[in-house]
């Protein structure tokens, strides 16, 4: 049970140091010592993250689940010679939140919130283990300290935990991949982000009897096509103004516009929401036509320069694929972490819309390789703890395993006249990548969105967070003879005259699916997974001939996202235990000769025969073109339960709908009674 | 109540003159300390803004040319150097002065809003390098959220090639605040 490690014993790949300067491997830690008795200290934030300060000040807690442990990182940390010490974890640990005296750890599987105070001599030790759904993630506590609440992404839960007793109060269903908990400040509401959709979740009276209801936030108002609402993505965060009036949730915009002098938005921006919590309404309202604007002569001139200034002109990506964001009081800035472009971006928080008033980027990565431009120090910031003072912010980096030390800037200062060129912070490395090299940099690549090969500005991570589903419908274009993803018709490049629909192409699951040899793509269009990559690198752009590699360099990248794909990525968590009798019933009806599912869906290949049939005609989504070549891959059905909506257009909503709705074309279901489709849909639910 | 694309253009000649007329005011301010002195002492910037004395419910109409001539400037946060604001009652004036392109407004309650820029012509050299006048007025309103951009040209050699937005102006007074924030 020792939690201790000594760190750099017998591994490969030992840490190297960062920074350009050699150092010893890291110091084991001196335990720490135990302080007298004092007044309890607050904690510094009341919301979770992959790294968390303690109220002491004396160390930060990291969640590492690739490694399996949370580390304890002292301050003031040396980004030469950290010290760190490493606490085994019985499943990966997704966040952490210091108290004070006690860290709160979620680990995903399986499901569990630990409560662990701070030891002399072990550095963590367990007081309470509280059985949560599976794929506990998100973690926050009540301002009270008595209370966490937990999410429980793939299970789709959020759970009510008492801190001092260990005793779960409640868990309470909700829409889809909860991630970011935050806690208002009276501490009897809370508010949920997801991973997919645009509405996020509110559950009040969480001390008593909680109740939920969803509170629309469409993204982006600033830059959505007129009269629609956008879907959105990537809410792993949220965090409140220190006067908690303002609920910030920094996500992407899927479809949402944006033009710069230079190259227009394919995917959509990234946003950073505004919630007025006073009244759960969104700070900005729709976008309406017709706003009033001006423009001097010459630029009249210039139509195709100036486009109509009725959409937003600012940079629409400051930072790339949201991971965790931080408020900083001191300057009432927002932090965002940038996982794509591997970036920390203060934003103005006093902004109705953060994310076109930024106020200073700060570049985390560093070490580019010189062939596949992947940070090899800096990669991936994933979490965010700022010091006492909040002049210095520790970014945990995911794809590198370190620590960015970021000076923060005085955002008051005036600007220099002059920019100089900023080196990229001193990061301290906490451990190797836990696979072999190829892995390694599949992993790097997969959250990468700036080499130009794989693709335009957004990395795999973008539209497959976490190997999973972003839950939209992408329109996949002709572009003048070229084939590309669009969020919206609205994506169009301004170039063309006309704006383009596309074919409905729902974003697939990857973790746990791709590991056949072939063939794949929805219409079974690429013999195997390295040409489906290639195939993808050409498909996530916005002007497809940008970007394109040798074959070499594109069969590089492809061999090593296949060995992250199939080697790296964790598979969402699978309760072990025996089927229900309902579940055990369903599973007779999808076997049956009469139902015919598994004559294609064929359980021994993952659910899937990989062939393609014929499917039904019937009319496109609206904002769809029709499809002239209707013939679809057999999909996997392994992890169904998690990545509505379903087929390739989304058309059926939740598996029960799909079931309903089938008429016998997909085998036979029409004979089956209401109590027969519902446990056949509970059978594929634990598939 | 909606204004026609015509009134814009109306209120955009009154802000043309109003704008010239209170820099002109400015300017030509003697220095405070009354002291002899090589040229005119540099003005002190605001201390206040609107949080320090917010406007009240009332609705008033927009303010006439000599209301903004004699207007008081207020504080915004983080604002840029090249930028002045201006209140008279609830209204806001934003004025900025560089190499502008355009002006817009990019979401909010357009009612009460006017955007001008100075459209004197001038050669082409001179476009990309020249500073000209941009504004932005706007009533503040218990509820509003609203983004302006001002655009600045980019210049290719010594020609206008793009424009980019230099200036981003956002003004909100969310339910439960005690005053308006308005922000560069």
């Amino acid at each position: 049970m020792a939690g201790l490690v000594f760190f750099g014993c017998g591994k490969s790949g030992d840490p190297k140091p960062s920074g350009g300067a050699l150092s010893s491997a890291p110091a084991v830690s001196a335990a720490p010592t135990s302080s007298p008795a004092a007044a309890k200290r607050k904690a510094p934030v009341r919301e979770g993250s992959t790294i968390s300060r303690v109220p002491a000040d004396d160390a930060l807690y990291v969640a590492d689940e690739d490694h399996g442990v949370v580390r304890r990182v002292a301050l003031p940390l040396d980004p030469n010679a950290p010290s760190i010490l490493e606490i085994p974890m019985p499943g990966p640990p997704a966040q952490v939140l210091a108290l004070d005296g006690r860290v709160l750890v979620t680990v995903r599987d399986p499901g569990l919130l630990l409560i662990m105070r701070v030891d002399a001599e072990k550095g963590l030790v367990e007081t309470a283990r509280v059985a949560l759904p599976a794929d506990a993630w998100g973690v926050a506590v009540t301002p009270d300290e008595k209370m966490a609440l937990v999410t429980s992404a793939w299970t789709h839960q959020v759970s009510a935990i008492e801190i001092e007793s260990g005793k779960k109060r409640w868990s309470l269903d909700v829409a889809r991949e909860p991630r970011a908990v935050v806690v208002r400040p009276d501490g009897t509401s809370a508010y949920v982000t997801h991973l997919t959709g645009s509405a996020i979740t509110r559950i009040d009276d969480i001390g008593g009897s909680p109740s939920i209801k969803s509170v629309s936030l469409p993204p982006d108002p600033a830059r959505t096509p007129s009269g629609k609402t956008l879907h959105a993505s990537l809410a792993y965060s949220a965090v409140l103004s220190d006067d908690g009036k303002r609920l910030f949730v920094p996500r992407h915009a899927i479809g949402a516009m944006g033009k710069t002098t230079w190259h227009e938005a394919w995917f959509g921006t990234s946003t950073v929401d505004v919630l007025v919590t006073a009244t759960d309404k969104p700070i900005l309202g729709k976008r309406v036509p017709g706003l009033p604007k001006a423009r001097t002569a010459e630029l009249e001139e210039r139509p195709g320069m100036a486009g109509d200034l009725s959409v937003s002109a600012a940079e629409f990506t400051p930072f790339i694929q949201p991971r965790a964001v931080a408020y900083r009081k001191t300057a009432k800035t927002l932090l965002v972490a940038g996982e794509g472009n591997d970036l920390l971006a203060e934003l103005n928080a006093q902004s109705v819309s953060p994310a076109l008033q930024r106020i200073k980027i700060y570049k985390i990565g560093s070490q580019y390789d010189k062939y596949v431009p992947v940070a090899a120090s800096g990669g991936a910031p994933s979490g965010i703890a700022l010091s006492a003072d909040e002049k210095t912010a520790y970014v945990f980096c995911r794809a590198t395993y370190d620590i960015a030390v970021v000076a923060l800037s005085d955002p008051e200062a005036p600007a220099p006249e002059k920019k100089a060129k900023e080196e990229p912070p001193p990061t301290a490395r906490l451990a190797a990548d836990p696979h072999e090299n190829n892995i390694a940099m599949g992993r790097r690549l997969f959250y990468n969105a700036t080499d130009n090969i794989t693709s335009g500005g957004l990395g795999c991570a973008g539209c497959h967070p976490e190997g999973r589903d972003d839950g939209h419908v992408w329109h996949e274009a002709d572009i003048e003879g070229h084939v590309v993803f669009l969020g919206e018709p609205e994506n169009t490049p301004a170039s063309l005259t006309k704006s383009v629909k596309g074919f409905p192409r729902q974003t697939p699951m990857l973790a746990g699916r791709v590991n056949a040899k072939g063939p794949y793509g929805w219409q079974a269009q690429n013999a195997d997974l390295v040409e489906r990559l290639k195939e993808g690198f050409r498909l996530h752009r916005w002007a497809p001939d940008i970007g394109e590699g040798t074959e070499n360099q594109v069969r590089a990248r492809a061999g090593y996202l296949m060995a992250f794909l199939r080697k790296g990525l964790a598979t969402p968590p699978r309760e072990a235990r025996d089927l229900t009798e309902v579940e055990q019933k369903g599973k007779q009806i999808f076997l049956s000769e009469r139902t015919q599912c598994a004559k294609c869906h064929v359980p021994e290949s993952g659910y899937t025969d990989r062939e393609k049939y014929a499917f039904q005609r019937k009319k496109p989504p609206q904002g769809y073109d029709d499809e002239p070549k209707n013939e679809f891959k057999t999909p996997s059905l392994t992890f169904v339960a998690g990545t509505p909506p379903y087929f390739h257009d989304g058309s059926a909503a939740t598996l029960e709908q799909l079931i309903e709705q089938n008429n016998d074309w997909m085998g036979k279901t029409n004979h089956l009674s209401k109590e027969e489709q519902a446990a056949l849909v509970a059978f594929l639910k634990t598939l | 109540m909606k204004r026609s694309r015509r009134s814009y253009v109306f209120a955009a000649l009154f802000l043309l003159a109003a704008s010239v007329a209170s820099e002109g005011v400015l300017a030509g301010a003697a220095s405070p300390s009354g002291t002899a002195s090589a040229g005119p002492a540099p003005e002190a910037s605001p201390t206040k803004g609107l949080e320090d004395d917010p406007p009240g419910e009332e609705k008033t109409p927009a303010p006439a040319l000599d209301e903004w001539k004699g207007a008081a400037k207020i504080k915004i946060h983080r604002a840029d150097k090249r930028c002045n604001a201006y209140r008279v009652r609830e209204w806001v004036k934003i004025h900025c002065s560089f190499p502008a392109a355009g002006a817009a407004m990019i979401t909010g309650n357009p009612e009460g809003v006017a955007v001008w820029v100075d459209r004197t012509s001038m050669e082409i050299e001179k476009v990309a390098f020249t500073p000209r006048g941009v504004d932005v007025i706007f009533p503040v309103r218990r509820g509003d959220g609203r983004l302006f951009e001002l655009y600045e040209w980019i210049a290719d050699y010594m020609y206008p090639s793009g424009h980019a937005v230099s200036v981003t102006i956002s003004e909100s007074w969310v339910e439960g605040e005690p005053a308006p924030v308005l922000t560069m």
